[in-house]
């Protein structure tokens, strides 16, 4: 493993993939998704979807709170925005889950810019009072049957056999939608690796840690926070909308404040304004929640009652340990074995 | 009373500004800054030359620091008062606007990205000069990716010309006051400003590292030609480096002109001595 740095030209060190441990790495690793379907079985690969699904969110909430720094507490009330958007495209028009989605993600964008105006004039925690305002509005909007002109229904199914365009490519089994979003995450893990090391994503975080400083160095801090929004939104908004695919039907009762809670911790327990971060923590999340589960279910049927508890002892725990969650703690073990068996 | 304090020579440091504000690097014409009863800003009017190193001296409250967020647009002046930058009017524009225009400013307390490297403070910086359209940062290829190659080469050679490579990817908190205040200057540097306002950037260094700071300053200052406003409590740095001062008291223009002639004014010896 190297122990300084090796690079030749501003190009490499800028790479993805930077040592060859890290290229041997990623081609052993390569494979598994693709042979994930083939091995595993049905509830492993439902586990799976849900994991890529979240990411796709938990993703999009990292460029708005990670790198931007506004506490945005609608995350249930944009995946909704996206879920219900999409499903009357694909249900009534057929035209498709990827203009679903794009349809989707790019309304969920705009009302999230629009939730993000009063950032103008305030920040912290009253940002965090205004959209949580979203959350309450939209629970009621998906609620109330007398706006089904607009959103289409409380509750609607959507259908098993979707086209990706029309009709073309459909995709209905449990291995198709996993594959469908598997390509979907990858292309939304890349966009937001590469936007961390651009300019967009260093103005954002300066923004996070100091807009005063912001404004005196240029940024338009208005304007950029904004723009978090739009990116964050879409991604979310995207989310919604393949969470609709994943789960088959859409219904208010799956876009509570809890999802956003939920979304929260995985962020926090991953590492926040790091993706690999965000990806870690939905992952682990949602793993410890099935074992958890599965451990209480042993002891007795209504003993997943307490699942809460262990949750936020484990959540606890991790946070008091490393604040900066675990990909933090991750890289405190690569720098030891990176300097192993010096100290320094 | 010496040749120095004719009456003649006590009028010119009472006189208006060196340069007309309108026509000057930064310059300022009938400023007047009030917080509710007190008035911060007196009625200030100073032109800065382009090239020029002057320096805004006074007691605590005299209204330096006031008059320098009016200067870079944190504050709006009263009504009446003019900012004007390369002789251009920029009492509407925002701090931000005038950051791109070339008003470079660091701070006092150090308003730095803690938990962020070196490396990337003066990057975040530099991004705002050159940045990618959203696209090519999402797909990170050819032009987005060249340009944030040509950014961190320019990065590196201001971290160079700082003396800061070996802090380069130390979080700036971690980092002692003296490097702190070098980064907060590096990363103003890579706006690439025509205009640098350093509020009390030798507060809390040591003798060497204000040696330090000072080399930097005057190489960037005569080599460069960027046009330095400081606001300094330490009389020796500002009479060393300064060519012209200019002294506030109770928000007002109590002296201006070149060091020796405003150290050795009654008035000024009294504000900071209470002496005559």
């Amino acid at each position: 493993m190297p122990c300084g740095e090796y690079f030749t030209s501003y190009d490499d060190r800028m790479g993805l993939i930077r040592w060859r441990t890290e290229r041997v790495a990623f081609l052993l690793a390569l494979p598994i998704p693709f042979l994930i379907p083939f091995v595993l079985g049905g509830g492993a690969v439902s586990m799976l979807t849900r994991i890529f699904v979240f990411v796709i969110a938990v993703l999009g909430l990292n460029v708005i709170l990670g790198y931007a720094g506004e506490i945005v507490l609608a995350q249930g009330a944009f995946m909704a925005i996206g879920a219900y958007s999409s499903t009357r495209i694909v249900a009534e028009l057929g035209a498709g889950l990827i203009p679903g989605m794009l349809v989707g993600g790019l309304l969920t964008a705009t009302i999230a810019v629009i939730f993000g105006l009063p950032s103008w004039k305030v920040k912290g925690f009253y940002i965090a009072i205004s959209t949580l305002a979203l959350q309450f509005i939209a629970l009621w909007f998906f609620q109330n049957s007398e706006l089904a002109f607009i959103h289409g229904g409380s509750q609607q199914n959507v259908p098993r056999e979707v086209g990706l365009i029309g009709d073309f490519a459909t995709v209905s089994t449990a291995t198709e939608q996993y594959f469908l979003i598997l390509t979907v995450t990858v292309i939304f893990v890349l966009a937001t690796l590469n936007l961390s090391r651009t300019g967009i994503a260093r103005v954002f975080r300066g923004i996070h840690e100091n807009d005063l400083s912001s404004a005196v160095l240029g940024i338009n801090v208005f304007k950029n926070k904004l723009l978090a929004y739009a990116i964050g939104g879409f991604m979310i908004g995207v989310a919604g909308s393949l969470y609709s695919i994943y789960i088959g039907f859409v219904d208010p009762g799956s876009y509570t404040i809890e999802l956003t809670l939920e979304h929260y911790v995985m962020l926090l327990l991953g590492g926040m304004g790091r993706v690999w971060g965000a990806i870690i923590g939905v992952a682990a999340v949602t793993i410890a929640q099935d074992e958890i589960r599965t451990l209480l279910r042993e002891y007795a049927a209504d003993a997943t009652t307490l699942e809460p508890v262990f949750f936020g002892v484990l959540i606890i725990v991790v946070l008091a340990v490393e604040p900066k969650g675990i990909i933090a703690g991750l890289g405190q073990i690569k720098d030891y074995l990176r300097k192993w068996p010096y100290a320094y | 009373m010496s040749t120095q304090d004719t009456p003649t020579r006590r009028a010119d440091l009472r006189s208006g500004p060196h340069v007309p504000p309108e026509r000057a690097a930064l310059g300022c014409r009938d400023v007047t800054k009030t917080f509710g009863a007190v008035t911060a800003c007196d009625d200030v009017s100073i032109g800065i030359d382009d090239g020029e190193w002057v320096s805004i001296v006074g007691p605590n409250g005299a209204g330096k620091t006031t008059l320098l967020n009016v200067l870079n647009g944190f504050y709006d002046p009263d009504t009446g008062g003019r900012i004007f930058l390369d002789g251009e009017d920029v009492t509407a524009d925002r701090a931000y606007k005038r950051a791109r225009k070339g008003l470079g400013r660091t701070f006092q307390g150090l308003e730095l990205f803690d938990d962020e490297d070196v490396l990337e403070n003066v990057m975040t910086t530099q991004a705002v000069r050159e940045r990618p359209n959203l696209l090519s940062a999402l797909l990170f290829y050819r032009g987005g990716r060249r340009l944030e190659a040509e950014n961190m080469r320019r990065v590196e050679e201001i971290i160079d010309y700082l003396e800061l490579w070996e802090y380069r990817h130390d979080t700036v908190a971690s980092l002692p006051l003296g490097i702190q205040r070098r980064v907060d200057l590096a990363r103003t540097l890579a706006l690439d400003p025509d205009v640098l306002l350093l509020d009390e950037a030798m507060s809390g260094l040591t003798f060497d590292e204000k040696y330090d700071m000072v080399r930097f300053l005057a190489d960037l200052n005569e080599n460069e030609g960027l046009t330095l406003v400081m606001i300094e409590h330490d009389l020796e740095v500002v009479t060393d480096v300064s060519e012209r001062m200019v002294v506030l008291n109770q928000g007002g223009v109590v002296a201006r002109g070149n060091p020796e002639d405003v150290t050795n004014d009654p008035e000024v010896r009294n504000i900071y001595t209470g002496v005559d």
